[in-house]
């Protein structure tokens, strides 16, 4: 008696579970009421009898088998049940080689001619062969269902978007990627590619896009280092940033690339030869930045180089172009080891008027830095509107080791009458790099303007005498010369 | 504008009404021969036949003059920034930063000058003068104090490039009035000669 309510209700499970596999059994702990052939009633346990039908399929395979296609009960179907017809629909008009980062829409469209009575709900899988790949797998979207009333009465078609895919980003190399739609009725399991082609209309059984890659590139113009000058230990910066996504066509690009480390390496060059590199990761929209923090781009060996600098930077995307170089840029200076030490500058004018035809005394005082004394060219250098950055005078000196000396540039006339009424600064220029790696002083401003006067008070009366005797001597002698060719 | 500026402007009209002046004394001269003479010539002719010598001192002075004339206009308007701040002597820095700067300035000017009336003699008020009857008493006047005055306008242009940046416009218009003066005495001949009627 109790074998016969087992199997009774095995076939009852199992029927409920092989074709109704849609349909939830409600399952509950608590007793299953049934009659017996004159033996009284019991209730039987049912995660009991679960625990024994789980026995049986890990015990007896082969019999368990048998026993699933004794009781196998095929699907109600119509004989006049006709499987639908299932597309991917791609707009004709849309190009098929498209960037992975840009966005796509990818939909089934079915077919399905049959009565809404014995219409079915479909269950669409969308598969992708990837480039490389030899087979399908399942892409990483969702499974889409089409319910019997979702069809267009007319046409008798209807449409399903896979909202997953929306782009080609997630993938690792480009090339052609296939897409295909595996679905089932419940009674059927079928792909789309066993349909017809009509690429005129967009459907395809299987649906073939070429995928590129348009790597990250990075914007020359927001190369910089910070600063261009710099002590070889100094704290050097190096920042960029990347192209705007999408700014080198038209499409519309998705979020995903934005997501996508690249890997962007900064190369040092000196004398075209590449001395360092070093790659790190950044998000496409934030800025790139590498620093001395990061490494130590330089040596004290460095120092007195010119160094030039560009970055690479790759999202690692195979068969296809994947690296990008930004232009080379220039920086940063190395600057060399000092070797003097120079302080205490100084400018100053004959007198207190600072007019443009006096002489001025600038000074400085320097000290070898070095183990020996230094033979030091200074050049004195003014700057003024009208002169900028002009040479006023030079001089060598050989500076000691331990004692700052004073370097005197003495009755020095650097300026003429277009620096009147101009401020001017001064600046020298070394043969040997200073304390702080420089080969030139700061700029230095002077202490008061140049004076407005344009004519040399001094000079003027004597100056204005001579200037008006000889303007007339020559007009006397231009008159007498042309008296005598023309007038006689 | 500056009032300098404007000042131009008579000076120009001084030039104007002298060449007016000269036309007109020509014109009255040709008709007056015409009517006296019973035959036909032409007007290079009858200029040739009218110039009458004025001496090679009066000549030479009158030239040196009419090269003065122009430094000392120029000088006035262009040796200071005042004026045209843009063009003056002191934009020629490295001229202007030596003693001699000046000099060289008035010669260039002189040299100029020079130069224009012996390519183009007939075009200056020297030669002018040849058509007109001129007293020894008026050329002893013009001769000396056309240089006296022009003298006058050139010191004291110099004396405001002295005192740049301070302005001081007694000095300066005394120097235009100077100027102008001097131009008045080189067309003096053409003023007297239409005025007094004497052709």
């Amino acid at each position: 008696m109790k074998r016969g309510v087992a199997i009774l209700l095995l076939i009852v499970y199992l029927s409920l579970m092989v074709v109704q596999a849609d349909v939830k059994v409600p399952v509950t702990s608590s007793k299953a009421s049934t009659s017996s052939g004159g033996g009284g009633s019991r209730s039987p346990d049912i995660e009991n009898f679960i625990r024994q039908v789980e026995s049986w399929k890990t015990n007896y395979e082969d019999r368990f088998e048998y026993l699933q296609k004794l009781l196998y009960k095929p699907a109600w179907t119509n004989t006049s049940y006709v499987p639908p017809d299932v597309w991917l629909y791609y707009p004709p008009s849309a190009n098929k080689t498209i960037n992975r980062t840009d966005e796509v829409k990818i939909e089934a469209i079915i077919l399905n001619k049959n009565p809404i009575e014995i219409k079915r709900a479909l269950y669409l899988t969308l598969e992708i062969m990837e480039p490389g790949e030899t087979s399908f797998k399942p892409a990483n979207t969702g499974v889409q269902i089409i319910q019997v009333n979702e069809y267009d009465e007319k046409e008798q078609t209807a449409r399903r978007t896979f909202p997953e895919l929306n782009s080609f980003g997630y993938l690792d190399k480009v090339g052609d990627v296939k897409l295909r739609v595996k679905w089932t009725d419940g009674e059927y399991k079928l792909y789309s590619s066993r349909g017809k082609s009509f690429p005129d209309y967009g459907y395809y059984p299987e649906l073939i896009l070429n995928i590129t890659n348009i790597p990250p590139r990075i914007n020359n113009s927001t190369m910089k280092v910070e600063p261009l000058q710099a002590k070889w230990d100094d704290y050097i910066q190096y920042i960029g940033s990347f192209e705007e996504l999408g700014s080198n066509n038209s499409t519309r690009t998705t979020s995903i690339q934005k997501e996508r480390p690249v890997q962007v390496t900064l190369h040092i060059y000196n004398n075209s030869q590449e001395v360092f590199n070093i790659t790190k990761p950044f998000l496409p929209e934030d800025a790139i930045s590498f620093s001395t923090k990061d490494a130590d781009l330089f040596k004290e060996s460095d120092a007195g180089k010119n160094f030039s600098y560009r970055y690479s930077s790759t999202d690692g995307m195979k068969n296809g172009p994947n690296t990008t170089w930004s232009a080379l840029a220039a920086g940063p200076h190395i600057r060399p080891n000092p070797k003097i030490k120079v302080d205490n500058i100084k400018a100053s004018s004959e007198d207190e008027n600072y007019y443009w035809w006096q002489n001025y005394n600038f000074s400085l005082e320097a000290k070898s830095q070095s183990s020996e004394p230094v033979d030091l060219r200074v050049d004195l250098y003014t700057d003024t509107p009208a002169h900028p950055g002009k040479l006023a005078a030079s001089q060598t000196v050989i500076v000691p080791v331990n004692e700052s000396i004073p370097i005197f540039f003495s009755s020095i006339r650097p300026f003429d009458v277009a620096d009147a009424n101009q401020n001017f600064r001064y600046y020298f220029g070394y043969s040997a790099p200073d304390q702080y790696g420089k080969i030139r002083s700061d700029i230095m401003q002077g202490e008061k303007a140049i004076g407005a006067k344009l004519i040399n008070q001094d000079l003027a009366i004597p100056a204005g005498i001579a200037s008006i005797v000889a303007i007339f001597a020559v007009c006397l002698l231009i008159g007498a010369l042309i008296e005598r060719r023309f007038y006689r | 504008m500056r009032y300098e500026i404007w000042l131009l402007l008579p000076l120009a009209a001084v030039f104007i009404a002298s060449l007016l002046l000269h036309m007109n004394y020509l014109k009255k001269l040709d008709n007056k021969l015409r009517n006296m003479a019973g035959c036909s010539y032409d007007l290079d002719s009858l200029e040739k036949a009218l110039q009458i010598g004025q001496g090679s001192n009066f000549s030479t002075v009158m030239l040196s003059t009419w090269c003065l004339f122009f430094v000392s206009l120029f000088v006035l308007y262009f040796l200071t920034p005042t004026i045209f701040p843009e063009f003056n002597y002191f934009r020629l820095s490295q001229l202007a930063s030596q003693w001699w700067g000046i000099m060289i300035f008035g010669m260039a000017i002189s040299a100029i000058v020079g130069a224009f009336s012996f390519f183009m003699p007939k075009y200056s008020f020297p030669w002018i003068y040849q058509y007109y009857a001129i007293s020894r008493t008026r050329k002893n006047i013009m001769a000396t104090w056309i240089f006296i005055l022009l003298l006058i306008c050139v010191s004291l242009s110099l004396y405001l490039a002295v005192i740049y940046p301070d302005i001081n416009y007694s000095i300066w218009n005394t120097a235009y009035a100077a100027l102008f003066a001097s131009i008045i005495l080189l067309i003096l001949p053409l003023i007297s000669a239409n005025l007094e009627g004497k052709i």
